[in-house]
C-alpha cells in the first residue's frame, strides 16, 4: 500500500494558538483559517454544483467564525466541523433554490472558467470540471455526499453519519456503493473515451 | 467488459483516506480521488464578502464583544429580575392584599382599637387621614396623657368662669358641657374602635352625677348627718375631692342646688343616712328638686 496523496495538516502544532486567537476575535487568526480552508470549502461547493460557491463559502465561514468560541478539538476535527457546516449551508441553499423559480444559467461554469493560472491548475480544472464532475454527477445524491465529505472533508464514518443524519452502517453502505459505481464508470470510460 | 473484483472494507478505507489499495484494478479509482483532492485543495480563495471582511480585518471585534457583553448583561439582568420577581411576587401580593384589607377596615373604622390606632397613625405619617387618625389621635392623646377628668374639669371651669354662670340654666350648660365633648367622641368615626370611650364618657357622666350627688350628700352630711355617717362616707368624699376641686363650677353650681337637696334630704333624713344610697339620694334629691 502506498500513499497516493496524504493530505498534510494545514497548521500542525501552530493550530492551537491560531484557534485560541480566533476564539478571542483576532482578525489575523480568522484570515489564516480562511486561507487554509477557504479553497477546499469553495471547491467542495463547486463540485457539489452549488449555485454561488463563493457566496456560500462566505456564509460557511461566517458561521464558523461566529461559533468558533464554542469549538474544542484538534485540527482534524476542526476541518470536519468546517465541512459539516459547509454541507449544511449547501443543503439550506438547495432547499431555498427548490422554492425559487428554476433558472437556467451557466453562472457556476463561468466562475469555474475564471480560475486558473498555470498548466497544472488548468489540468486540475479540466479534471474537476469535466471528467470527475461528470463521474460524480452519475452518483446518487446520498452516495455523492458521503464520498465528498469523506474524501474532501476527511470526515470519519461517524462524523458523516452525524452530518447527514444517518447511521454509520448506512454510511458504510453508501460509500461502498458509491466507490463501486465510480469504478464501473471509470472502467466504462476507459473502454469508451469521454 | 472485464470482471471487477469486489471492494473489501480495507480497500474502501484506503481509497477514502488517500491511500492506494493493494488490490489490483483500483489504481485508476485511487488516482481519480487523488486528483479530486488536489483540484479542490488548490482551488483559489473564494471572493470575500463584506460580512466576512469584518471578521478578517478584526473590525468585528468591538461590535462582537459589545454584542456579547450586552447579550450577557441583558440575559443576566432579565434572569435576575425574573428570579427576584418569582421569589417576591407571592409576598408582594400577600402584602398588598393585607394593606388593602387594613386600609379598607381602617377607613371603615372597623379595626380593633389598638390596630385602628396604629393604622391611623401610619396613615397620618404618609399624609392620609382616615378615621381615628390625626384629630382623633390628638383627642385621644389629650384624653390619654392628661387626666381626662382634669382636662374636662379645667375646660368646664374656664368656660364657666367666662360665662359667669349663676343660674340653673347656666349650671346645666356647665354641667352638660363636658358631656357633649365626651358624647362627641362616640360621634366621631373612631368611636367604634374605642369601646372604652362611651363607657368612660358614661362613667364620667356618672361621676359628674355622682360628684354632684356626692357633693350634695357630703354637703348634706357635713352639716346635717351623724358622725358615723360621716365616717362611713369619709373615704368616698376624700376620694372624690379632686373631682370636686376640678369641677369648680359644678361644685359652685351644686352648692346652689345643695340648698334644695339639703332641703330635700332634710326632708328625708332616713335616706340620707344610708351610706350606699348617697348617689341614690342625690338623684332622688335632684329629681325632687327638679
Amino acid at each position: 500500500m502506498q500513499s497516493n496523496r496524504a493530505r498534510p495538516a494545514q497548521f500542525g502544532p501552530a493550530f492551537s494558538p491560531v484557534l485560541e486567537a480566533a476564539q478571542v476575535g483576532a482578525g489575523w487568526a480568522f484570515t489564516q483559517l480562511f486561507q487554509a480552508y477557504g479553497p477546499a470549502v469553495a471547491g467542495y461547493l463547486r463540485v457539489q454544483r452549488a449555485p454561488d460557491p463563493d457566496g456560500l463559502a462566505n456564509e460557511v465561514f461566517l458561521r464558523v467564525f461566529r461559533g468558533i468560541s464554542r469549538f474544542e478539538g484538534s485540527e482534524e476535527k476542526f476541518r470536519s466541523w468546517v465541512f459539516t457546516i459547509a454541507h449544511h449551508v449547501l443543503v439550506d441553499e438547495f432547499r431555498r433554490a427548490s422554492r425559487r423559480p428554476q433558472e437556467q444559467d451557466g453562472g457556476d461554469e463561468i466562475v469555474l472558467s475564471e480560475r486558473g493560472g498555470n498548466a497544472e491548475d488548468d489540468a486540475m480544472e479540466r479534471l474537476a470540471d469535466g471528467e470527475v464532475r461528470e463521474l460524480l454527477d452519475g452518483l446518487a445524491p446520498d452516495q455523492r455526499d458521503v464520498l465528498l465529505l469523506r474524501v474532501l472533508g476527511d470526515l470519519t464514518v461517524e462524523q458523516v453519519a452525524e452530518a447527514l443524519g444517518k447511521t454509520p452502517g448506512a454510511v458504510k453502505q453508501l460509500q461502498r456503493r458509491g466507490l463501486e459505481s465510480l469504478r464501473r464508470k471509470i472502467s466504462l470510460s476507459e473502454a469508451v473515451p469521454l | 467488459m472485464r470482471e471487477l473484483p469486489t471492494l473489501t472494507n480495507q480497500d474502501v478505507e484506503d481509497l477514502l483516506t488517500g491511500l492506494t489499495p493493494e488490490t489490483e484494478g483500483l489504481s485508476d479509482l485511487a488516482e481519480l480521488l487523488g486528483d479530486l483532492r488536489v483540484a479542490v485543495d488548490t482551488a483559489p480563495l473564494p471572493t470575500v464578502g463584506a460580512g466576512l471582511t469584518a471578521f478578517l480585518d478584526g473590525s468585528h471585534e468591538a461590535t462582537a464583544v459589545a454584542d456579547l457583553a450586552s447579550a450577557k448583561s441583558g440575559r443576566t439582568l432579565m434572569t435576575t429580575v425574573k428570579h427576584v420577581w418569582r421569589k417576591l411576587s407571592g409576598k408582594i401580593v400577600v402584602g398588598l392584599a393585607g394593606l388593602l384589607v387594613l386600609g379598607t377596615a381602617g377607613t371603615a373604622g372597623a379595626l380593633p382599637s389598638p390596630l385602628q390606632h396604629a393604622v391611623s397613625k401610619a396613615a397620618d405619617d404618609i399624609g392620609i387621614q382616615i378615621p381615628g387618625s390625626s384629630h382623633h389621635t390628638a383627642a385621644h392623646d389629650v384624653t390619654e396623657h392628661a387626666t381626662p377628668e382634669d382636662e374636662a374639669a379645667k375646660e368646664a371651669a374656664e368656660e364657666a368662669a367666662e360665662h359667669e354662670v349663676n343660674d340653673d340654666d347656666a349650671a346645666h350648660e356647665a354641667d352638660e358641657h363636658p358631656v357633649p365633648e365626651h358624647a362627641a367622641t362616640p360621634a366621631t368615626p373612631a368611636t367604634p374602635a374605642t369601646p372604652a370611650s362611651p363607657s368612660s364618657a358614661s362613667s364620667e357622666a356618672e361621676s359628674h352625677h355622682n360628684s354632684g350627688s356626692g357633693s350634695g350628700s357630703s354637703s348634706n352630711k357635713g352639716p346635717g348627718s351623724a358622725n358615723s355617717d360621716r365616717n362611713a362616707q369619709a373615704p368616698e368624699v376624700e376620694h372624690q375631692v379632686p373631682e370636686v376641686e376640678h369641677q369648680v363650677p359644678e361644685v359652685e353650681h351644686q352648692t346652689t342646688s345643695t340648698t334644695s337637696s339639703t332641703i330635700d334630704i332634710s326632708n328625708k333624713p332616713a335616706q340620707a343616712g344610708s351610706g350606699g344610697g348617697g348617689g341614690g339620694s342625690g338623684r332622688t334629691g335632684g329629681k325632687s328638686g327638679s
